[in-house]
C-alpha cells in the first residue's frame, strides 16, 4: 500500500526520531486504544492485551529510528502487535478463559472506548438479543483455528481493507480473500445450530 | 440449477454487498436479486445481524495505567541487568556444575585439612603422652566449626547492604558518561527522578542526545535533594558509598497512575542558563515586530552576491560543522531553506550567516550556544527589498527537553520601512485576494478575514512563536496554540507546531512554496 503522505504524523515521526519524549507520547496516546482493542481481540485476554501492548510499544520505541516509512505507520504498528499476539497464542495454545472480553465489558470492569451501536429505541428484549448473539459469534469466531481466525477478526470484525489485512499478515491479497471466504465458511458451519438467533428481526440497519 | 448457481453468487457477494465494497454494477444486480428471491433475503438479514453483532461487540478504553507502564516497560528494558556487571565472574557453561560441586569439595578439603592440622602436633604429643589423648581429640570437628560460624557471618553484611542494594541498579543507569562533563547540568536539577525510569534515548540517538533527567522521569518522588546527576558536570565520580546517600531509598512507584500526568500538569521549569535577553524572545508579547518597529535599528548591511555562509567559529567549538542550503535562494518575496548542522561535538560558538541577494537583501546572524550534535532548522527567510530588514538574530530557545532550538528574531528597520514594504507586497497580494485587511473592510472579524484572505491566496502564514509576518496576523503569536489550534479548525486552517515554528495553512493542500513575486 502506497504510504499516504500524511504531514502530521511525519512530523510526529520526525520527532520521534529525534528522541523526543512528548512525541513518543502522543505516538502512544495516538495509538494505545487501537492497539489494545486489537489485541484484546485477538487474544481475548485483557491481561496478556496489555502484555502485549507494551511489548509492541517497547518495540515501536526500539525500532522506530529504523522504520523507513515504507509502509504506513499504523499498518507498521499493527504488524507488531499481529505478529505478537500470534507468538502469544501459539505459546498458550487454546485460550484457557474463552469470552473474557465479553466479560469484560459486561462486568463494568473497563469503560467502553467506543461507542457501541447506537441502542436508542432497543428494547429490553433486543439488548438480551444482542448480548446473546455477540457470546454466540464471539464464541465461535474463538473456536476458528488460525490463520482464518485473525483473517476474519481483521476483515470482518476490525473491517480493515484487504491491501492493509495482507501487508500486516505479511500474505498476498489474493491469500487474505481466500482465507476470509474458507473462515466465513466456517464461521457460518460454527453459526449453524444458531442460525434462528441470528435471523430474527432486529431492526434493519439504516 | 441455474437459479442455485445464482443464489451463490449472490450469496458470495453479500457480505461486500453489506460493506458497501461491492462495485455498483454488481451492488445493483444483488439488489435486483434480493427483491425477487426469498432465500437470499433471509441470507441477507442473517448476515446483516452478523455484521450488525460484529460491529456491537465491545471496544474497551485501555487501562490508565497501561501508558506509564510501557514507559516502565521501555525503561527497563534500556537499564542494564544488574547481574552483569559480575557476570564475568560466573561460571559459564561447563564450569558452572565443576564449581559448584567445587564449593562443596572446597569445604570438604577444609574440613579435611583442618582435621590434619589439628591433628599435626597430636601424634607428637602422642607419643609424649599417653593413648587416652588420641581419645580426646575427638571433639576435634569443633575445630571447624569457627569456619561454619563464618558462613552465617555473610548474612550480616548482608544486612548492612541491604538498603543499599537499589541504588547500585540506579547508579548503574545513570553513568556519568564523558560528555557529561560538556553538557551544564540539566534545568530540572532541583528535583530528583527516580533512575530506574530513566528514559534512554532511543538507540540510534542514544550516542548523540543526551536527554536530560526531566524528560526521563516517569515519576516524580517528593524527595528534594540533588540526584547524582545533578552534579556538577566535571565533579570527580564520587565514591559509591556517598552517591548511594544522595538518591533517596523509598521505593520506587513506578505504576503510580497519575506519576505521568502530574509531571505533565507540572510547570515546564525555569531554564538554568541565564537569559535575560532570550526571556524577552520568547514572549510573543515582547517581541512584536511591529513594537521593535519604533524603537529603529541602525543600519548596515554589507551586501554580497549569492547566498553565503560564513564560518566564524570560537576557539573551542566546532570541529566539524555542516551547513547546507536546502537549495539556492531566489530573489522573491519567502523563501524557505532548512539549514542542517551536523557536528561531532555539542557545539558551542556563534553562528553567521548571510543571506543576500542584489537587490533584495537581508542578513541572518546567527549567534549562540549549541547543545545539540544533530539540528536541523528551518528558516522561512523573507527576501526583503534591501535595507527593509537588520540583523536577524538567531537566539536559543530552550525547550524542555534541553535541547535547543534555534529561534529567529527579526527586526524591521522602521515604520517607514515597514509601510515600503506593504506599499510593495499590497498590489501583490491583492491580485491575489485581496488583503486580510480588505476582508476585515468588509465587517469579517480580524480571524475570519485572515482565514478568508489565507484560503484565497493560498498563502500560508508562517508565524514564528514570537512572529513576524504580516501585520494582520500579529495577534496570532499572543495566543496559546491550543487556542490557535481551535481556532483553525473553526476557520478551515491548521496550526501545527514545528519545533519553534508555528504553521498556519489552510486545510487543503497548500504548498508553502507559494509565495509573491515582488511587482
Amino acid at each position: 500500500m502506497a504510504a499516504k503522505p500524511d504531514f502530521e504524523e511525519e512530523w510526529l515521526l520526525e520527532r520521534c526520531r529525534r528522541g523526543e519524549r512528548e512525541a513518543f507520547d502522543e505516538l502512544f496516546e495516538r495509538y494505545l486504544p487501537l492497539v489494545y482493542n486489537l489485541a484484546l481481540r485477538l487474544l481475548d485476554d485483557p491481561e496478556t492485551a496489555e502484555d502485549v501492548v507494551q511489548e509492541t510499544f517497547l518495540r515501536v520505541y526500539q525500532n522506530l529510528p529504523r522504520f523507513a516509512g515504507r509502509s504506513r505507520l499504523s499498518t507498521w504498528i499493527y504488524r507488531i502487535t499481529v505478529n505478537l499476539c500470534h507468538d502469544e497464542h501459539r505459546r498458550a495454545g487454546r485460550h484457557p478463559t474463552p469470552f473474557s472480553l465479553l466479560t469484560a465489558a459486561e462486568e463494568g470492569e473497563a469503560q467502553e472506548w467506543m461507542e457501541r451501536i447506537p441502542e436508542e429505541g432497543m428494547g429490553p428484549e433486543d439488548q438480551v438479543l444482542r448480548k446473546e448473539r455477540q457470546r454466540v459469534l464471539w464464541q465461535a469466531v474463538q473456536r476458528l483455528r488460525e490463520p482464518f481466525r485473525t483473517t476474519l477478526i481483521l476483515c470482518d470484525l476490525e473491517e480493515w481493507d484487504y491491501g492493509e489485512v495482507a501487508e500486516v499478515m505479511g500474505v498476498a491479497e489474493g491469500t487474505v480473500k481466500s482465507r476470509l471466504n474458507r473462515a466465513r465458511r466456517l464461521l457460518r458451519k460454527e453459526l449453524e445450530p444458531f442460525r434462528e438467533l441470528f435471523e430474527g428481526g432486529e431492526r434493519p440497519s439504516p | 440449477m441455474a437459479q442455485r448457481r445464482r443464489c451463490e453468487w449472490i450469496t458470495e457477494r453479500l457480505h461486500d454487498w453489506l460493506r458497501g465494497t461491492l462495485p455498483a454494477s454488481q451492488a445493483e444486480e444483488v439488489r435486483r436479486h434480493l427483491e425477487a428471491c426469498a432465500s437470499c433475503q433471509k441470507e441477507e438479514r442473517f448476515l446483516r445481524n452478523l455484521l450488525q453483532t460484529a460491529r456491537s461487540l465491545p471496544r474497551l478504553a485501555p487501562p490508565p495505567t497501561l501508558k506509564t507502564a510501557i514507559w516502565a516497560r521501555i525503561a527497563q528494558a534500556q537499564r542494564p541487568q544488574p547481574t552483569q556487571r559480575w557476570a564475568w565472574l560466573r561460571p559459564q557453561g561447563w564450569a558452572r556444575p565443576v564449581l559448584r560441586w567445587g564449593w562443596a569439595a572446597g569445604v570438604a578439603l577444609l574440613l579435611v585439612m583442618a582435621w590434619h592440622f589439628w591433628e599435626r602436633p597430636r601424634p607428637r604429643a602422642a607419643l609424649e603422652e599417653s593413648a587416652p589423648m588420641v581419645m580426646e581429640a575427638a571433639p576435634a570437628p569443633q575445630a571447624v566449626e569457627p569456619p561454619a560460624a563464618s558462613t552465617a557471618l555473610p548474612a550480616m553484611p548482608k544486612e548492612e547492604k541491604a538498603p543499599g542494594l537499589a541504588p547500585p541498579v540506579r547508579l548503574r543507569q545513570r553513568p556519568s558518561p564523558p560528555k557529561a562533563t560538556k553538557t551544564p547540568p540539566p534545568p530540572m536539577g532541583a528535583k530528583p527522578s527516580p533512575p530506574r525510569l530513566v528514559l534512554p534515548p532511543p538507540p540510534m540517538e542514544q550516542a548523540r542526545i543526551a536527554l536530560p533527567p526531566e524528560t526521563t522521569a516517569v515519576g516524580e518522588a517528593p524527595a528534594p535533594q540533588a540526584p547524582p546527576i545533578a552534579e556538577p558536570p566535571k565533579a570527580p565520580p564520587q565514591p559509591l558509598e556517598t552517591l548511594r546517600e544522595t538518591v533517596e531509598p523509598q521505593p520506587l512507584e513506578l505504576q503510580r497512575p497519575a506519576a505521568h500526568e502530574e509531571e505533565k500538569a507540572r510547570p515546564s521549569p525555569a531554564p538554568r542558563e541565564p537569559e535575560p535577553k532570550s526571556r524577552d524572545f520568547l514572549s510573543p508579547r515582547m517581541a512584536l515586530p511591529m513594537r521593535r518597529a519604533q524603537e529603529g535599528v541602525p543600519s548596515g548591511a554589507a551586501g554580497m552576491p549569492g547566498a553565503t555562509f560564513e564560518r566564524r567559529l570560537e576557539p573551542e567549538a566546532i570541529p566539524e560543522l555542516e551547513l547546507a542550503l536546502s537549495r539556492p535562494l531566489r530573489p522573491r518575496v519567502t523563501s524557505t531553506l532548512t539549514l542542517r548542522m551536523r557536528s561531532l561535538v555539542p557545539l558551542s560558538g556563534s553562528l553567521r550567516v548571510f543571506v543576500e541577494e542584489p537587490g533584495l537583501g537581508m542578513e541572518v546572524v546567527g549567534r549562540g550556544r549549541f547543545r545539540a550534535l544533530e539540528e536541523q532548522v528551518l528558516w522561512e527567510v523573507m527576501l526583503l527589498p534591501e535595507g527593509s530588514w537588520r540583523q536577524e538574530q538567531l537566539r536559543l530557545y530552550p525547550r524542555r527537553d534541553g535541547l535547543h532550538r534555534l529561534a529567529i528574531e527579526w527586526r524591521p528597520v522602521g515604520r517607514e520601512e515597514w509601510m515600503r514594504l506593504w506599499t510593495l507586497l499590497l498590489p501583490a497580494l491583492e491580485e491575489r485576494g485581496g488583503t486580510p485587511g480588505s476582508y476585515q473592510a468588509q465587517g469579517e472579524p480580524l480571524q475570519q478575514a485572515l482565514a478568508l484572505w489565507s484560503q484565497r491566496t493560498g498563502l500560508a502564514i508562517a508565524l514564528w512563536n514570537h512572529l513576524n509576518f504580516p501585520v494582520q496576523a500579529l495577534w496570532a503569536a499572543e495566543a496559546p496554540l491550543a487556542a490557535l489550534q481551535q481556532w483553525g479548525k473553526a476557520v478551515g486552517l491548521r496550526v501545527e507546531q514545528r519545533g519553534f515554528l508555528v504553521l498556519i495553512r489552510p486545510m487543503g493542500a497548500v504548498s508553502t512554496e507559494r509565495s509573491l513575486a515582488p511587482p
